[in-house]
Protein backbone atom coordinates (compact mmCIF):
# COMPACT_ATOMS: atom_id res chain seq x y z
CA UNK A 1 0.00 0.00 0.00
CA UNK A 2 0.89 3.75 -0.94
CA UNK A 3 0.60 4.45 2.92
CA UNK A 4 3.42 2.24 3.99
CA UNK A 5 5.93 3.24 1.09
CA UNK A 6 6.26 6.82 2.76
CA UNK A 7 7.26 7.75 5.82
CA UNK A 8 8.51 10.92 7.76
CA UNK A 9 12.06 9.91 6.45
CA UNK A 10 11.42 11.75 3.09
CA UNK A 11 11.41 14.58 5.45
CA UNK A 12 14.47 14.22 7.50
CA UNK A 13 16.93 16.97 6.17
CA UNK A 14 14.19 19.53 6.11
CA UNK A 15 15.23 20.95 9.49
CA UNK A 16 14.52 24.03 11.34
CA UNK A 17 17.74 25.80 12.85
CA UNK A 18 17.84 26.55 16.73
CA UNK A 19 18.66 30.50 15.26
CA UNK A 20 15.06 30.49 13.57
CA UNK A 21 13.59 28.96 16.43
CA UNK A 22 15.14 31.82 18.92
CA UNK A 23 14.05 34.29 16.60
CA UNK A 24 10.69 33.27 15.96
CA UNK A 25 9.98 33.15 19.92
CA UNK A 26 11.80 36.92 20.33
CA UNK A 27 9.70 37.86 17.50
CA UNK A 28 6.00 36.56 18.88
CA UNK A 29 7.38 37.47 22.53
CA UNK A 30 7.41 41.17 21.42
CA UNK A 31 4.11 40.82 18.64
CA UNK A 32 6.21 41.24 15.69
CA UNK A 33 4.10 40.00 12.23
CA UNK A 34 6.22 38.34 9.60
CA UNK A 35 8.03 40.49 7.12
CA UNK A 36 4.93 39.72 4.43
CA UNK A 37 2.54 42.96 4.35
CA UNK A 38 -0.27 40.70 3.88
CA UNK A 39 0.26 39.39 7.23
CA UNK A 40 -0.10 42.98 8.95
CA UNK A 41 -3.59 43.52 8.09
CA UNK A 42 -5.97 43.05 10.90
CA UNK A 43 -9.03 43.42 12.27
CA UNK A 44 -11.76 43.33 15.35
CA UNK A 45 -12.77 40.99 17.92
CA UNK A 46 -10.16 38.59 17.98
CA UNK A 47 -11.17 36.87 22.13
CA UNK A 48 -14.33 36.07 20.90
CA UNK A 49 -13.59 33.04 18.38
CA UNK A 50 -11.70 31.13 21.29
CA UNK A 51 -13.99 32.05 23.76
CA UNK A 52 -16.59 30.74 22.10
CA UNK A 53 -14.93 27.21 21.06
CA UNK A 54 -12.94 26.44 23.48
CA UNK A 55 -14.35 28.08 26.72
CA UNK A 56 -16.54 29.47 28.95
CA UNK A 57 -14.75 32.25 30.06
CA UNK A 58 -16.72 35.05 31.85
CA UNK A 59 -17.12 37.64 28.80
CA UNK A 60 -18.08 35.05 26.22
CA UNK A 61 -20.32 32.92 27.94
CA UNK A 62 -23.10 35.73 29.82
CA UNK A 63 -23.36 37.95 26.79
CA UNK A 64 -25.82 36.35 25.19
CA UNK A 65 -28.61 37.99 26.14
CA UNK A 66 -32.12 36.78 25.82
CA UNK A 67 -33.10 38.64 22.96
CA UNK A 68 -29.61 38.35 21.44
CA UNK A 69 -30.09 34.71 21.40
CA UNK A 70 -33.58 34.66 20.21
CA UNK A 71 -32.39 36.76 17.15
CA UNK A 72 -29.64 33.68 16.48
CA UNK A 73 -32.13 31.30 16.89
CA UNK A 74 -34.73 32.76 14.77
CA UNK A 75 -32.14 32.81 11.21
CA UNK A 76 -33.55 30.95 8.63
CA UNK A 77 -31.74 28.37 7.05
CA UNK A 78 -30.85 30.27 4.02
CA UNK A 79 -29.05 32.74 6.37
CA UNK A 80 -27.04 29.70 8.34
CA UNK A 81 -25.75 28.54 5.38
CA UNK A 82 -24.71 31.35 4.35
CA UNK A 83 -22.50 32.37 7.33
CA UNK A 84 -21.41 28.39 7.33
CA UNK A 85 -20.25 29.22 4.05
CA UNK A 86 -18.15 32.57 4.91
CA UNK A 87 -16.76 30.38 7.66
CA UNK A 88 -16.10 27.43 5.29
CA UNK A 89 -14.40 30.47 3.11
CA UNK A 90 -12.44 31.99 5.34
CA UNK A 91 -8.83 32.25 4.52
CA UNK A 92 -7.33 32.33 7.88
CA UNK A 93 -7.86 30.64 10.82
CA UNK A 94 -9.01 34.04 12.88
CA UNK A 95 -12.19 35.84 12.47
CA UNK A 96 -9.84 39.12 12.64
CA UNK A 97 -8.64 38.18 9.12
CA UNK A 98 -11.84 38.24 7.31
CA UNK A 99 -12.46 41.88 6.96
CA UNK A 100 -10.53 44.12 4.82
CA UNK A 101 -9.35 47.00 7.34
CA UNK A 102 -8.57 47.37 10.79
CA UNK A 103 -10.97 49.08 13.12
CA UNK A 104 -9.98 52.55 14.25
CA UNK A 105 -9.57 53.36 17.89
CA UNK A 106 -12.30 55.39 17.86
CA UNK A 107 -14.78 53.05 16.11
CA UNK A 108 -13.74 50.52 18.58
CA UNK A 109 -14.51 52.12 21.24
CA UNK A 110 -18.12 53.52 19.77
CA UNK A 111 -18.71 49.59 18.80
CA UNK A 112 -18.31 48.72 22.15
CA UNK A 113 -20.65 50.73 23.85
CA UNK A 114 -23.02 49.51 20.66
CA UNK A 115 -22.43 45.91 21.65
CA UNK A 116 -23.51 46.71 24.71
CA UNK A 117 -26.94 47.98 23.94
CA UNK A 118 -27.44 45.34 21.29
CA UNK A 119 -26.75 42.60 23.71
CA UNK A 120 -28.87 44.09 26.69
CA UNK A 121 -31.34 46.44 25.18
CA UNK A 122 -31.78 44.71 22.05
CA UNK A 123 -30.57 47.13 19.79
CA UNK A 124 -30.12 45.86 16.48
CA UNK A 125 -29.19 46.89 13.29
CA UNK A 126 -32.70 47.79 10.83
CA UNK A 127 -31.14 46.69 7.87
CA UNK A 128 -28.72 43.17 6.50
CA UNK A 129 -25.03 43.26 5.05
CA UNK A 130 -24.97 43.69 1.34
CA UNK A 131 -23.76 40.48 0.08
CA UNK A 132 -22.01 40.60 -4.03
CA UNK A 133 -20.28 38.56 -6.23
CA UNK A 134 -17.47 40.25 -6.65
CA UNK A 135 -15.31 43.37 -5.17
CA UNK A 136 -16.17 46.00 -8.52
CA UNK A 137 -19.48 45.25 -7.15
CA UNK A 138 -19.64 46.98 -3.97
CA UNK A 139 -20.10 50.77 -3.92
CA UNK A 140 -17.29 51.44 -0.76
CA UNK A 141 -20.05 52.50 1.02
CA UNK A 142 -21.96 50.03 2.68
CA UNK A 143 -20.70 46.71 4.92
CA UNK A 144 -20.50 44.35 2.36
CA UNK A 145 -20.02 40.84 2.24
CA UNK A 146 -17.95 40.03 -1.10
CA UNK A 147 -17.81 36.39 -2.47
CA UNK A 148 -14.73 36.95 -4.51
CA UNK A 149 -12.35 37.46 -1.73
CA UNK A 150 -14.57 36.14 0.74
CA UNK A 151 -14.42 39.44 3.33
CA UNK A 152 -16.74 42.08 4.88
CA UNK A 153 -15.61 45.06 2.91
CA UNK A 154 -16.24 48.30 5.51
CA UNK A 155 -16.47 51.97 4.04
CA UNK A 156 -14.01 54.38 4.87
CA UNK A 157 -16.03 55.74 8.13
CA UNK A 158 -18.58 53.30 9.69
CA UNK A 159 -22.22 54.86 10.95
CA UNK A 160 -23.61 53.64 14.02
CA UNK A 161 -25.86 51.51 11.99
CA UNK A 162 -23.16 50.14 10.24
CA UNK A 163 -21.26 49.14 13.53
CA UNK A 164 -24.36 47.57 14.80
CA UNK A 165 -24.44 45.68 11.43
CA UNK A 166 -20.76 44.76 11.95
CA UNK A 167 -21.81 43.48 15.18
CA UNK A 168 -24.75 41.59 14.10
CA UNK A 169 -22.76 39.63 11.26
CA UNK A 170 -19.94 38.74 13.76
CA UNK A 171 -22.32 37.56 16.19
CA UNK A 172 -24.45 35.52 13.42
CA UNK A 173 -21.45 34.01 12.50
CA UNK A 174 -19.64 33.05 15.96
CA UNK A 175 -23.16 31.51 16.76
CA UNK A 176 -23.54 29.04 13.03
CA UNK A 177 -19.42 28.49 14.47
CA UNK A 178 -20.30 27.41 17.76
CA UNK A 179 -23.21 25.48 16.55
CA UNK A 180 -21.11 23.54 14.08
CA UNK A 181 -17.93 22.93 16.33
CA UNK A 182 -20.52 21.76 18.91
CA UNK A 183 -22.12 19.12 16.00
CA UNK A 184 -18.71 18.13 14.74
CA UNK A 185 -17.42 17.62 18.36
CA UNK A 186 -20.95 15.51 19.49
CA UNK A 187 -20.14 13.65 15.93
CA UNK A 188 -16.88 12.96 17.02
CA UNK A 189 -17.38 11.97 20.69
CA UNK A 190 -14.97 14.92 21.46
CA UNK A 191 -15.17 15.27 25.37
CA UNK A 192 -13.45 18.67 26.53
CA UNK A 193 -12.43 18.77 30.33
CA UNK A 194 -13.05 22.18 31.73
CA UNK A 195 -10.33 23.42 33.31
CA UNK A 196 -12.98 25.07 35.61
CA UNK A 197 -13.57 23.41 38.95
CA UNK A 198 -15.27 23.91 41.83
CA UNK A 199 -14.50 26.66 44.58
CA UNK A 200 -13.13 24.77 47.78
CA UNK A 201 -11.58 26.66 50.69
CA UNK A 202 -13.90 29.82 50.56
CA UNK A 203 -17.07 30.65 48.61
CA UNK A 204 -18.00 32.80 45.85
CA UNK A 205 -19.30 35.35 47.78
CA UNK A 206 -16.24 36.00 49.71
CA UNK A 207 -13.68 36.12 46.36
CA UNK A 208 -16.52 38.49 44.87
CA UNK A 209 -16.19 40.89 48.26
CA UNK A 210 -11.99 40.14 48.26
CA UNK A 211 -11.78 41.55 45.18
CA UNK A 212 -13.05 45.03 45.48
CA UNK A 213 -10.81 46.45 47.42
CA UNK A 214 -7.70 46.00 45.29
CA UNK A 215 -9.65 47.54 42.28
CA UNK A 216 -10.35 50.28 44.13
CA UNK A 217 -7.12 50.34 45.54
CA UNK A 218 -5.96 50.56 41.80
CA UNK A 219 -7.73 51.79 39.60
CA UNK A 220 -10.00 53.97 42.61
CA UNK A 221 -12.47 51.69 40.65
CA UNK A 222 -16.47 51.01 42.48
CA UNK A 223 -18.28 47.81 41.29
CA UNK A 224 -21.59 48.62 42.77
CA UNK A 225 -23.60 49.64 39.51
CA UNK A 226 -23.23 48.43 36.06
CA UNK A 227 -20.51 45.73 36.50
CA UNK A 228 -21.13 42.00 37.44
CA UNK A 229 -18.56 39.48 38.81
CA UNK A 230 -17.83 36.09 38.04
CA UNK A 231 -15.98 33.64 39.66
CA UNK A 232 -13.69 31.14 38.21
CA UNK A 233 -11.85 28.86 39.75
CA UNK A 234 -8.96 27.62 37.48
CA UNK A 235 -7.03 24.82 37.88
CA UNK A 236 -5.01 24.68 34.66
CA UNK A 237 -2.49 22.03 36.17
CA UNK A 238 -5.57 19.20 35.80
CA UNK A 239 -7.25 20.30 32.10
CA UNK A 240 -3.87 22.05 30.72
CA UNK A 241 -0.73 20.51 31.84
CA UNK A 242 0.79 22.70 29.20
CA UNK A 243 -0.02 25.73 31.27
CA UNK A 244 1.86 24.14 33.93
CA UNK A 245 1.07 23.38 37.78
CA UNK A 246 1.69 26.47 39.86
CA UNK A 247 -1.22 28.92 38.26
CA UNK A 248 -4.04 27.03 40.06
CA UNK A 249 -6.05 29.98 40.68
CA UNK A 250 -9.38 31.72 41.36
CA UNK A 251 -10.46 34.69 38.78
CA UNK A 252 -12.90 37.27 39.69
CA UNK A 253 -14.05 38.99 36.76
CA UNK A 254 -15.77 42.16 36.58
CA UNK A 255 -17.76 42.70 33.33
CA UNK A 256 -19.90 45.45 32.14
CA UNK A 257 -23.89 44.37 32.12
CA UNK A 258 -24.16 43.91 28.48
CA UNK A 259 -20.48 44.12 27.89
CA UNK A 260 -19.12 41.71 24.91
CA UNK A 261 -15.27 39.87 25.18
CA UNK A 262 -14.12 43.23 23.31
CA UNK A 263 -15.37 45.05 26.54
CA UNK A 264 -12.84 46.47 29.23
CA UNK A 265 -13.50 44.43 32.36
CA UNK A 266 -10.91 44.05 35.37
CA UNK A 267 -9.66 41.40 36.79
CA UNK A 268 -8.53 40.05 40.38
CA UNK A 269 -7.00 36.21 41.03
CA UNK A 270 -5.64 34.70 43.79
CA UNK A 271 -3.69 31.94 44.61
CA UNK A 272 -5.93 29.05 44.91
CA UNK A 273 -4.07 27.80 48.37
CA UNK A 274 -3.49 30.31 50.12
CA UNK A 275 -5.91 33.35 48.70
CA UNK A 276 -2.93 35.77 48.89
CA UNK A 277 -3.54 37.97 45.73
CA UNK A 278 -1.83 37.30 42.52
CA UNK A 279 -2.78 40.11 40.13
CA UNK A 280 -5.15 42.79 39.11
CA UNK A 281 -5.97 43.77 35.41
CA UNK A 282 -7.95 46.07 33.51
CA UNK A 283 -8.27 44.10 30.08
CA UNK A 284 -10.33 44.45 27.35
CA UNK A 285 -9.74 45.82 23.12
CA UNK A 286 -12.26 48.61 24.23
CA UNK A 287 -10.04 49.95 26.72
CA UNK A 288 -6.89 49.26 25.02
CA UNK A 289 -8.35 51.42 22.00
CA UNK A 290 -8.74 54.33 24.95
CA UNK A 291 -4.65 54.46 25.64
CA UNK A 292 -3.24 57.11 24.20
CA UNK A 293 -0.29 55.93 21.13
CA UNK A 294 3.10 56.63 20.84
CA UNK A 295 5.84 56.53 18.54
CA UNK A 296 8.91 53.23 19.31
CA UNK A 297 11.22 56.49 19.95
CA UNK A 298 8.53 58.47 22.47
CA UNK A 299 7.96 55.21 24.15
CA UNK A 300 11.71 54.15 25.17
CA UNK A 301 12.48 57.36 26.15
CA UNK A 302 9.31 57.21 28.55
CA UNK A 303 10.42 53.62 30.03
CA UNK A 304 13.23 55.58 31.44
CA UNK A 305 11.70 58.90 32.62
CA UNK A 306 8.50 57.02 34.22
CA UNK A 307 10.72 54.23 36.23
CA UNK A 308 10.69 56.61 39.15
CA UNK A 309 6.54 57.12 38.70
CA UNK A 310 6.15 53.47 38.50
CA UNK A 311 8.47 52.75 41.54
CA UNK A 312 6.44 55.78 43.52
CA UNK A 313 3.35 54.13 42.63
CA UNK A 314 4.18 50.57 43.50
CA UNK A 315 5.51 51.68 46.59
CA UNK A 316 2.56 54.08 47.57
CA UNK A 317 0.42 51.30 46.69
CA UNK A 318 1.77 47.84 47.94
CA UNK A 319 4.93 49.19 50.38
CA UNK A 320 7.54 47.89 47.82
CA UNK A 321 10.64 50.05 47.68
CA UNK A 322 14.22 49.35 46.64
CA UNK A 323 14.43 47.07 43.95
CA UNK A 324 16.95 44.49 43.50
CA UNK A 325 17.16 44.07 40.12
CA UNK A 326 14.50 46.32 37.05
CA UNK A 327 13.73 44.81 33.76
CA UNK A 328 11.34 46.19 31.40
CA UNK A 329 9.91 46.15 27.56
CA UNK A 330 7.82 48.49 25.07
CA UNK A 331 4.26 47.10 24.69
CA UNK A 332 2.44 47.80 21.42
CA UNK A 333 -1.12 47.14 20.30
CA UNK A 334 -0.67 43.77 18.78
CA UNK A 335 -3.05 44.42 16.01
CA UNK A 336 -0.81 46.70 14.55
CA UNK A 337 3.07 46.51 16.11
CA UNK A 338 4.18 48.98 14.05
CA UNK A 339 6.40 52.13 15.25
CA UNK A 340 3.92 54.15 15.89
CA UNK A 341 1.55 52.59 18.85
CA UNK A 342 3.38 52.07 21.42
CA UNK A 343 0.60 51.80 24.79
CA UNK A 344 1.73 50.40 27.50
CA UNK A 345 5.13 49.13 28.84
CA UNK A 346 6.09 46.43 31.49
CA UNK A 347 8.15 46.48 34.67
CA UNK A 348 9.53 43.66 36.33
CA UNK A 349 10.69 43.66 39.45
CA UNK A 350 12.37 42.15 42.09
CA UNK A 351 12.01 42.85 46.00
CA UNK A 352 13.88 40.33 47.96
CA UNK A 353 12.44 36.76 46.72
CA UNK A 354 9.13 38.70 45.66
CA UNK A 355 8.60 39.47 41.70
CA UNK A 356 6.35 42.60 40.72
CA UNK A 357 5.13 42.52 37.13
CA UNK A 358 3.60 45.72 36.34
CA UNK A 359 2.20 47.17 33.01
CA UNK A 360 2.70 51.16 32.76
CA UNK A 361 -0.19 52.93 30.77
CA UNK A 362 2.08 54.96 29.07
CA UNK A 363 -0.74 58.05 28.51
CA UNK A 364 -2.30 58.29 31.77
CA UNK A 365 0.96 57.56 33.90
CA UNK A 366 -0.70 55.28 35.79
CA UNK A 367 -0.42 51.08 36.43
CA UNK A 368 -2.86 49.22 34.17
CA UNK A 369 -1.52 45.95 35.88
CA UNK A 370 0.01 44.42 38.60
CA UNK A 371 1.36 40.63 38.92
CA UNK A 372 3.14 39.28 42.71
CA UNK A 373 4.85 35.95 42.07
CA UNK A 374 7.12 34.73 45.15
CA UNK A 375 10.83 32.92 43.63
CA UNK B 1 -1.21 33.05 33.23
CA UNK B 2 1.19 36.32 33.28
CA UNK B 3 3.51 37.03 30.99
CA UNK B 4 6.35 34.86 32.24
CA UNK B 5 4.20 31.66 31.76
CA UNK B 6 2.82 32.93 28.24
CA UNK B 7 6.36 33.36 26.89
CA UNK B 8 7.07 29.54 28.58
CA UNK B 9 4.39 28.35 26.74
CA UNK B 10 5.35 29.64 23.69
CA UNK B 11 8.35 28.38 23.59
CA UNK B 12 7.65 24.81 24.59
CA UNK B 13 4.73 25.24 21.83
CA UNK B 14 8.30 26.62 19.10
CA UNK B 15 10.57 23.79 20.92
CA UNK B 16 8.20 20.76 20.79
CA UNK B 17 6.06 21.64 17.34
CA UNK B 18 8.38 24.53 15.02
CA UNK B 19 10.72 21.59 13.27
CA UNK B 20 7.07 19.55 12.34
CA UNK B 21 5.73 22.38 11.25
CA UNK B 22 8.46 23.66 9.47
CA UNK B 23 8.76 20.53 7.53
CA UNK B 24 4.98 20.52 6.40
CA UNK B 25 4.87 24.19 5.46
CA UNK B 26 8.53 23.96 3.50
CA UNK B 27 7.60 21.41 1.33
CA UNK B 28 4.40 23.10 0.51
CA UNK B 29 5.46 26.57 0.04
CA UNK B 30 9.00 25.38 -1.25
CA UNK B 31 10.77 28.30 -0.21
CA UNK B 32 12.54 28.99 3.04
CA UNK B 33 11.31 32.92 3.31
CA UNK B 34 7.34 32.22 3.11
CA UNK B 35 7.70 29.36 5.59
CA UNK B 36 10.02 31.35 8.14
CA UNK B 37 6.73 33.94 8.04
CA UNK B 38 4.20 31.21 7.76
CA UNK B 39 5.75 29.75 11.31
CA UNK B 40 6.10 33.78 12.72
CA UNK B 41 2.37 34.27 12.33
CA UNK B 42 1.23 31.01 13.06
CA UNK B 43 2.59 30.75 16.32
CA UNK B 44 1.90 34.27 16.91
CA UNK B 45 -1.82 33.50 16.51
CA UNK B 46 -1.10 31.12 18.87
CA UNK B 47 0.83 34.03 21.33
CA UNK B 48 -2.59 36.05 20.94
CA UNK B 49 -5.14 34.06 20.78
CA UNK B 50 -4.01 32.21 23.31
CA UNK B 51 -6.48 28.78 22.80
CA UNK B 52 -7.24 26.12 25.19
CA UNK B 53 -6.19 22.22 24.16
CA UNK B 54 -7.69 19.40 25.82
CA UNK B 55 -4.79 17.32 25.10
CA UNK B 56 -1.12 17.96 23.21
CA UNK B 57 -2.61 16.18 19.72
CA UNK B 58 -5.45 19.14 20.25
CA UNK B 59 -2.77 21.80 20.39
CA UNK B 60 -0.65 19.66 17.94
CA UNK B 61 -3.78 19.80 15.21
CA UNK B 62 -4.68 23.37 15.87
CA UNK B 63 -1.26 24.57 14.90
CA UNK B 64 -1.43 22.71 11.57
CA UNK B 65 -4.36 23.85 10.88
CA UNK B 66 -3.37 27.54 11.91
CA UNK B 67 0.01 27.00 9.69
CA UNK B 68 -2.50 25.74 6.68
CA UNK B 69 -4.49 28.51 6.51
CA UNK B 70 -1.29 30.58 6.64
CA UNK B 71 -0.23 28.71 3.70
CA UNK B 72 -2.78 29.25 1.90
CA UNK B 73 -3.33 32.67 1.90
CA UNK B 74 0.01 33.05 0.65
CA UNK B 75 -0.20 30.96 -2.26
CA UNK B 76 -3.89 32.85 -2.97
CA UNK B 77 -2.43 36.26 -2.54
CA UNK B 78 0.68 36.99 -2.35
CA UNK B 79 3.42 34.84 -4.00
CA UNK B 80 6.21 36.54 -2.91
CA UNK B 81 8.63 34.33 -3.45
CA UNK B 82 9.11 32.11 -6.17
CA UNK B 83 8.64 28.27 -5.59
CA UNK B 84 12.20 26.68 -5.77
CA UNK B 85 12.89 23.55 -7.78
CA UNK B 86 14.07 20.50 -6.04
CA UNK B 87 17.30 20.37 -7.17
CA UNK B 88 18.08 24.04 -6.01
CA UNK B 89 16.81 23.00 -2.70
CA UNK B 90 18.68 19.91 -2.73
CA UNK B 91 21.51 22.60 -3.79
CA UNK B 92 21.67 24.65 -1.09
CA UNK B 93 20.21 22.59 2.05
CA UNK B 94 20.61 18.80 1.25
CA UNK B 95 17.04 18.31 1.16
CA UNK B 96 17.54 15.11 -0.28
CA UNK B 97 21.18 13.96 1.57
CA UNK B 98 21.46 10.19 2.73
CA UNK B 99 18.12 9.83 0.47
CA UNK B 100 17.78 6.22 -1.44
CA UNK B 101 17.00 6.48 -4.96
CA UNK B 102 13.46 6.18 -4.34
CA UNK B 103 12.67 7.94 -1.85
CA UNK B 104 14.57 10.87 -3.98
CA UNK B 105 11.59 10.48 -6.96
CA UNK B 106 9.06 10.01 -3.81
CA UNK B 107 9.97 13.69 -2.20
CA UNK B 108 10.58 14.82 -5.79
CA UNK B 109 6.40 13.68 -6.58
CA UNK B 110 5.05 14.85 -3.25
CA UNK B 111 7.29 18.44 -3.95
CA UNK B 112 5.60 18.95 -7.69
CA UNK B 113 2.22 17.90 -6.75
CA UNK B 114 -0.60 20.23 -6.44
CA UNK B 115 -0.65 22.20 -3.19
CA UNK B 116 -4.46 21.01 -2.57
CA UNK B 117 -2.93 17.73 -3.07
CA UNK B 118 -0.05 17.52 -1.41
CA UNK B 119 -1.33 19.23 2.06
CA UNK B 120 -4.23 15.97 1.94
CA UNK B 121 -0.76 13.61 1.37
CA UNK B 122 1.39 15.37 3.88
CA UNK B 123 -1.20 14.78 6.85
CA UNK B 124 -2.21 11.54 5.72
CA UNK B 125 0.35 9.87 4.47
CA UNK B 126 3.78 11.52 6.37
CA UNK B 127 1.64 12.86 9.70
CA UNK B 128 -0.66 10.18 10.18
CA UNK B 129 -3.83 11.46 10.69
CA UNK B 130 -6.91 10.23 9.36
CA UNK B 131 -9.35 11.14 7.08
CA UNK B 132 -11.54 12.51 9.58
CA UNK B 133 -8.65 14.27 11.02
CA UNK B 134 -7.21 15.84 8.02
CA UNK B 135 -10.73 16.81 7.21
CA UNK B 136 -11.41 18.87 10.33
CA UNK B 137 -7.71 20.08 10.59
CA UNK B 138 -7.93 21.49 6.91
CA UNK B 139 -11.81 22.48 7.34
CA UNK B 140 -12.89 20.65 4.51
CA UNK B 141 -15.42 17.49 4.48
CA UNK B 142 -14.33 14.00 4.82
CA UNK B 143 -15.01 13.07 1.11
CA UNK B 144 -13.11 16.38 -0.15
CA UNK B 145 -10.15 14.28 1.62
CA UNK B 146 -10.78 11.16 0.02
CA UNK B 147 -11.25 12.56 -3.26
CA UNK B 148 -7.57 14.46 -3.13
CA UNK B 149 -6.16 11.54 -1.76
CA UNK B 150 -7.61 9.47 -4.53
CA UNK B 151 -6.48 11.97 -6.81
CA UNK B 152 -3.02 12.32 -5.77
CA UNK B 153 -2.45 8.51 -5.53
CA UNK B 154 -3.21 8.53 -9.49
CA UNK B 155 -0.79 10.60 -9.91
CA UNK B 156 1.63 9.68 -8.04
CA UNK B 157 1.33 5.84 -9.52
CA UNK B 158 1.19 7.31 -13.18
CA UNK B 159 4.58 8.89 -12.05
CA UNK B 160 5.88 6.51 -10.21
CA UNK B 161 5.27 4.06 -12.74
CA UNK B 162 8.38 5.72 -14.48
CA UNK B 163 10.32 4.30 -11.87
CA UNK B 164 11.70 0.63 -11.35
CA UNK B 165 10.22 -0.17 -8.42
CA UNK B 166 7.22 2.29 -8.61
CA UNK B 167 4.59 3.13 -6.38
CA UNK B 168 1.91 0.71 -5.86
CA UNK B 169 -1.42 1.94 -5.00
CA UNK B 170 -4.00 0.31 -3.36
Amino acid sequence: MIKNEFSKDLFSNIEISSDLQKEIYENCKKGKRAGDLRFRYSGVITALIVILIFGTTGAGSYAYYKSVQSRMEAMPDFEIKEYSLDLENDTGVTIDEAYSRKLTDEETLRMAELERKYNSEGLFPEGEVKRVATLAEWDGQSVCYVEEDHKLHLPEKMTDEQLLLFIDYQTKKDYVMQQEVEEMWEEEGVNTPSPYVDVENVTEEKLIEMSREPLEKLFGKGTAEGWEPVVQAFKPSAAHPEDGTDHDMYNVIWNQVGGSSNSTDYIVVYNMNDLSIIGVAIRGREHWAGLQSFTDAEAKAKVETDLPKVCAEIERLYGYKNYDSEWHEVYYDYTDPGENDARQTRYVFKFGNKTVDVMWDLGAEKLASVEFFDE
Amino acid sequence: MNQEARNASLERAIENYSNMLYKICFVILKNEQDTKDVLQETFLTYMTKRPRFHSEEHKKAWLIKVSQNKCKEFLRFHKKHAAVPLEEVEESIGITKGLGFEDKEKLNLIWNLNVKLKTVVILYYIEGYSVKETAAILNISEVAVKKRLQRAREILSELGKAYDGGLVCD
